[in-house]
């Protein structure tokens, strides 16, 4: 038998008698009057407010808790945070007293949870000390700074032509299996490769489970876990889990940025969550619109998103990055979520099929892919190598359409293709292998000086490679200087280029 | 087809009539009639709650009162002044098996303060 403390046992029994002692004062309560597909209409509770949360007192389940969503004159509409299968009409229903919070703090990181903070990785409880609102306003215009550091996702196509700033919000969209999370995923293991010091909330919306279990075993593997939260939801979950997921993640994520620290969110995907709240919206009775959603699913993005920030240097210079990602169908990105969510964000990263089954991966559109306040944010040393990038590839990408059809075309084009060509091979970069900041400036500077002209299309990937090992091992301290970020210095540059051209000479013909 | 009417505003009308001095009967009768009019027929607890709650509202409160032992006139008196209002109709009923203490049930409002339910909920409190 287990040893058993007795001043251990009357201590907790004390503790307990005391949690249950209530006050001797009326309580307000209110009858469930129905109930089905995950929501209870309830009649009574005329003190209730928007947002908070009931508890109904089961006969079978114990206590069910629920949140308030509809106020009408003769009842309130409430979304379960739990299955409806022991809540029947007649349950007597009571005011919790608080609007929906989760915890908050350091403890979360390393963990996965569910959007109410509870455990779902076998881990102990979470003690955390704090708990935030899930539904908070965001910062005002004065509490604000404009987005000036960068936040290096390792990905060159993106660091150098559609840079991202601590405190902005890129959209990830394109349709499926084009690689949205995988961008997601390099940009979060980059965080802990360059040590940035940047926490990760991945918050998975109604994503299969087993995706986010190889993606949570994926990122210990990397290490990346330690600096990362994990809010998991999967499609069995309740629709007001996944409502909530995104808005509990950012409650997260909040404290680091109020704490001067920078946080990174990724919400995969919105698609999944506008889809959970236009179910939650319909049950609840409320007029469907476009798509059957209902009138306000553009506050439901615009709000969350409005949480990303960058905060003034008064308010600790803390900063929360936001990477939503959406599902486009047949790459229509006019379709009604798509449009409002690009129209929220601060630019869009757009992936391509067509890109991606001819093997330019990841398959960024050069020509729909805009970043609108990351210039300020880019790094020097990326940005003084890749002014044109984006422009010449744009440009080459229409060119290469049309080549195909003459045979004929002066030189000028020629090498503009050719350019064109090496430049594509360049910006194809394999899964879980983010570049630090000098691996990228050598890169690039190699194939815009022409050090790679020489080189064939197909073996571009190992001249670089072995550029970026050379450098690597015979030039470390200048190299350590160039990932600092500023600006390359002409004896660097003339270094690499240099070298380039040494190692290209082993790649001609 | 006429708007719906809401129970909030059913129940207001009600207490309104009676309060005018119409007969409860013939007030139960029309509501009756206009409930079957309108099939709402099976709303007609939700109303009776509006109407409870109506009346608590404007200061008459009609409370059910369980308690192990019959309740003393202090105890009624304090009970009166709990539920704060003009004119209180008590409902009592013993059970011996709430062991003691004292449970009201009042128009949206409740006080459990028996023996029964600390033993219960202690027994749900995992230690």
């Amino acid at each position: 038998m287990a040893d058993i403390s007795v001043t251990e046992l009357s201590k907790g029994l004390r503790d307990a008698i005391t949690k249950l002692e209530t006050s001797s004062s009326l309580e307000s309560v209110g009858v469930v009057t129905r109930v089905g597909d995950g929501v209870a209409w309830v009649h009574g509770l005329l003190g209730a407010g928007f947002s908070e949360v009931l508890q109904i007192e089961t006969k079978s389940k114990g206590v069910v808790e629920a949140f308030v969503l509809n106020l009408m004159e003769d009842e309130i509409g409430a979304v379960l945070l739990g299955s409806d299968q022991g809540v029947s009409a007649g349950d007597t229903v009571k005011l919790k007293g608080e609007i929906l919070s989760v915890p908050i703090g350091p403890e979360l990181l390393g963990r996965v949870v569910n959007p109410l903070g509870i455990p779902l990785d076998g881990g102990p409880a979470i003690n955390a000390k704090l708990r935030g609102p899930v539904e908070r306003d965001a910062i005002g215009v004065m509490g604000r700074k404009h987005v000036h550091e960068p936040l290096m996702t390792g990905i060159v196509a993106i660091d150098a032509m559609f840079p991202i700033g601590r405190g902005q919000r890129e959209l990830i969209i394109g349709d499926r299996q084009t690689g949205k999370t995988a961008i997601a995923l390099d940009t979060m293991i980059n965080q802990a490769r360059q040590k940035t010091g940047v926490v990760n909330v991945y918050v998975a919306i109604g994503q299969k489970l087993s995706k986010v279990a190889r993606l949570v075993e994926l990122l210990r593997k990397e290490g990346v876990m330690d600096q990362t939260i994990v809010v998991a939801t999967g499609p069995s979950d309740p629709a007001s889990l996944l409502y909530l997921a995104p808005y509990a993640g950012t409650a997260m994520g909040e404290y680091f940025r109020d704490n001067g620290k920078h946080a990174l969110m990724i919400y995969d995907d919105l698609t999944k969550h506008a889809v959970a709240y236009r179910q939650m919206s319909l049950l609840l009775r409320r007029p469907p619109g476009r798509e059957a959603f209902p009138g306000d699913v553009f506050y439901l993005h615009s709000r969350l998103l409005e949480r990303s920030s960058k905060l003034s240097d008064e308010l600790g210079a803390g900063s929360l990055t936001a990477l939503p990602i959406i599902e486009t169908q047949a790459g229509d990105i006019s379709a009604y979520i798509p449009t409002n969510v690009i129209s929220i964000t601060d630019g869009q990263i757009f992936m391509e099929t067509d890109l991606f089954y001819q093997g330019i991966r990841p398959a960024i559109s050069a020509g729909l892919s805009v970043s609108r306040v990351g210039g300020d944010a880019q790094t020097k040393a990326v940005k003084s190598v890749s002014g044109n990038l984006k422009l010449s590839l744009s440009q080459f990408r229409e060119l290469a359409s049309f080549a195909q059809f003459g045979s004929d075309l002066d030189d000028a084009t020629k090498r503009q293709i050719e350019r064109g060509q090496r430049l594509t091979e360049l910006l194809k970069q394999p899964q879980y292998q983010p570049l630090g900041i000098w691996e990228q400036v050598a890169s690039i500077y190699a194939v815009n000086e022409g050090a790679f002209d020489g080189v064939t299309t197909a073996k571009i990937k190992d001249a670089q490679t072995a550029l970026l090992t050379r450098l690597k091992t015979d030039n470390k301290a200048d190299m350590d200087e160039l990932n600092k970020g500023d600006k390359m210095t002409d004896k660097t540059a003339e270094l690499v280029k240099k070298i380039a051209e040494k190692v290209a000479k082993g790649f001609e013909g | 087809m006429a708007e719906r009417i809401s129970r909030r505003k059913l129940a207001d009308y009600i207490v309104d009539r009676v309060e005018r001095g119409d007969g409860i009967g013939t007030v139960v009768e029309e509501l009756a009639a206009y409930l079957i009019d309108t099939r709402r027929t099976r709303e007609a607890m939700l109303i009776v709650r509006s109407i409870e709650d109506e009346l608590a509202a404007r200061g008459t409160v009609v409370a059910h009162v369980q308690s192990a032992r019959p309740l003393s006139n202090e105890m009624k008196e304090a009970i009166q002044r709990l539920l704060n209002a003009s004119t209180v109709h008590l409902n009592e009923e013993v059970d011996p098996a709430l062991i003691g203490g004292i449970r009201i049930e009042a128009p949206g409002k409740r006080l459990d303060a028996t023996v029964k339910r600390k033993i219960l909920a202690l027994g749900q409190v995992k230690m």
